[in-house]
């Protein structure tokens, strides 16, 4: 029997208005997400009481957190500002708590996707607050030790992953939660694999394919990129590209999602390496214009940088330049690199004379791997 | 025991993942009921209302990220429904509109986990009578 429920305190449910169907709550969050979250009403926020419509909300965000992640930042914020403020009952027993809990961690994770790691921490601490007050808290408290896990991943703090990763992942074992554990094991290898132990992480990603259920398309698809990218590091160039095809071919061709844009970028980053320059640019332009539409502003600006010593080896200066002129903001913006850093002066410089120091953009482009 | 269909969401009678939380849910109304009013002493209108809220929720529970089949949320169904009792007890008591007799107030004063846990043993031990080789 669960301790925690010993923490629960329900309220009465007196004068409750019946709970709508699942049609009816899928509706009526549709109408709620189509207006705009500074006009909704307090009227507009309060269909929010009813259990199956915050199920619903929750669900239609989750669906598009990899492909709109600053929307999906913004509405899950505003919704559990909503939630906390107004002095509405939300479902039944623990479910405020629950939804409270579902909505900081959707807004944890589309803010770290956007490059807004203290924030996402943030959100994080707010998640674990309120799934501690729920029934069966353990598991809604596993997915935020990972989900936090993962913004250090982002922070590049590589040694702490890897050394909190197998409790997460004993913890998904021993409750059963195998998609869970699979996401900790595809992390595990992501996280060695930027250490540098690439046969480890090699070996771990081929396991990784089979264990991956059907529904979890997208980690197969980046499992398959990180094996491609593998293939091209050993110089299997052709099975590197083989395996991108069978990557790409994981995913929905209609959606703009992360691992998409990634893959785009892996592919390009293999084609340049062959001396493929032009299906390179190309591949790397896609990526760009991915990674624009969802938002992350500090992927952009690394791949233009990598677009750009594509481009002057392509003998494209004045693109190039482009390119630099266009990244460098976000670079500064986002401290991507030190301040002070001294190839940023340079290229600046460099670029303002219309020649380009190529030594300059190397340099800024291995500071920037990571991003 | 069945569940009223005025406040329950509508059920696809071809979601086998739904048919399964109803099927659990059904198998443990009976207990359910007996802890609501047996136990916690509510009245038995009282008690249909909770189990229409119950059912709800515990499909809604079921679906939520990291949790087991209907089967093994069997035991957190329990809690809720003490839990739940309890603090409605409680409410109806402390606000004056009932008597607590000796019983009730024993009860109340217990954790609802703990409740659970021996109705749960209960539980347990009637699928044993009804299928000692299982």
């Amino acid at each position: 029997m669960p301790d925690t429920a010993k923490i629960l305190r329900f309220p009465v449910p007196s004068l409750r208005p019946a709970e709508r169907s699942v049609e009816e709550a899928a509706f009526l969050s549709e109408a709620l997400l189509r207006i705009d979250a500074s006009e909704r009403t307090d009227f507009d926020w309060e269909t929010l009481r009813d259990g199956n419509v915050c199920q619903s909300v929750l669900a239609s965000l989750k669906n598009v957190l990899n492909s709109d992640p600053v929307r999906v930042g913004s509405e899950a914020s505003s919704i559990h500002s909503a939630l906390s403020r107004l002095p509405i009952r939300v479902g039944l027993f623990d479910e405020k708590d629950y939804f409270l809990g579902e909505f900081a961690l959707l807004a944890a994770q589309a803010t770290r996707l956007v490059g807004q790691f203290e924030n996402s921490e943030h959100w994080l601490d707010i998640s674990e607050a309120s799934f501690c007050h729920t029934l069966n808290a353990p598991a809604s408290i596993l997915r935020v030790a990972y989900a936090r896990l993962v913004v250090r991943y982002d922070m590049r703090r590589f040694s702490e992953v890897l050394s909190l990763l197998p409790s997460v992942a004993a913890g998904y074992e021993r409750l059963g939660m195998a998609e869970d554990l699979v996401k900790a094991n595809f992390l595990e290898a992501v996280t060695l694999k930027e250490t540098g132990e690439r046969s480890a992480a090699f070996e771990r990603f081929s396991l990784l394919l089979e264990k991956l259920m059907p529904a979890q398309s997208v980690l197969r698809s980046l499992a398959l990129t990180n094996i491609a990218e593998e293939h091209g590091q050993r110089g299997n160039h052709d099975l590197a590209l083989h395996t991108y095809q069978k990557a790409l071919s994981s995913l929905d061709p209609t959606q703009t999602s992360m691992a998409s844009a990634q893959l785009k970028g892996s592919i390009g980053a293999t084609f340049r390496v062959t001396g493929q320059l032009v299906p390179a640019i190309d591949c790397l332009r896609a990526s760009i214009e991915e990674f624009v539409a969802l938002g992350m502003l500090a992927r952009v600006a690394s791949l233009r940088i990598v677009l750009a010593e594509v481009l002057l080896a392509a003998g494209r200066d004045r693109e190039a330049e482009w390119e630099i002129l266009a990244a460098l903001p976000a670079i500064e913006e986002q401290k991507m690199v030190a301040e002070g850093f001294a190839a940023v002066g340079l290229l600046k410089e460099s670029v303002g004379r219309r020649r380009t120091d190529a030594g300059a953009l190397r340099e800024l482009n291995s500071a920037l791997q990571g991003f | 025991m069945e569940i009223s269909d005025e406040t329950a969401p509508k059920i696809h009678p071809e979601d086998p993942f739904e048919r399964d939380v109803r099927a659990v849910f059904q198998d443990t109304l009976g207990l359910i009921h007996i802890a609501l009013v047996t136990h916690y002493g509510m009245v038995d209108a009282e008690a249909n209302e909770l189990e229409k809220d119950l059912y709800l929720w515990f499909l809604r529970f079921c679906m939520r990220p990291g949790s087991k089949g209907p089967k093994e949320s069997r035991s957190f169904l329990l809690v809720a429904s003490c839990q739940f009792a309890r603090e409605y007890q409680k409410y109806v008591i402390g606000s004056g509109l009932r008597e607590a007799d000796q019983t009730t107030s024993r009860i109340l004063d217990r954790e609802p986990s703990e409740v659970a846990n021996e109705f749960s043993r209960s539980l347990d031990l009637l699928r044993f009578r009804h299928n000692p080789d299982a």
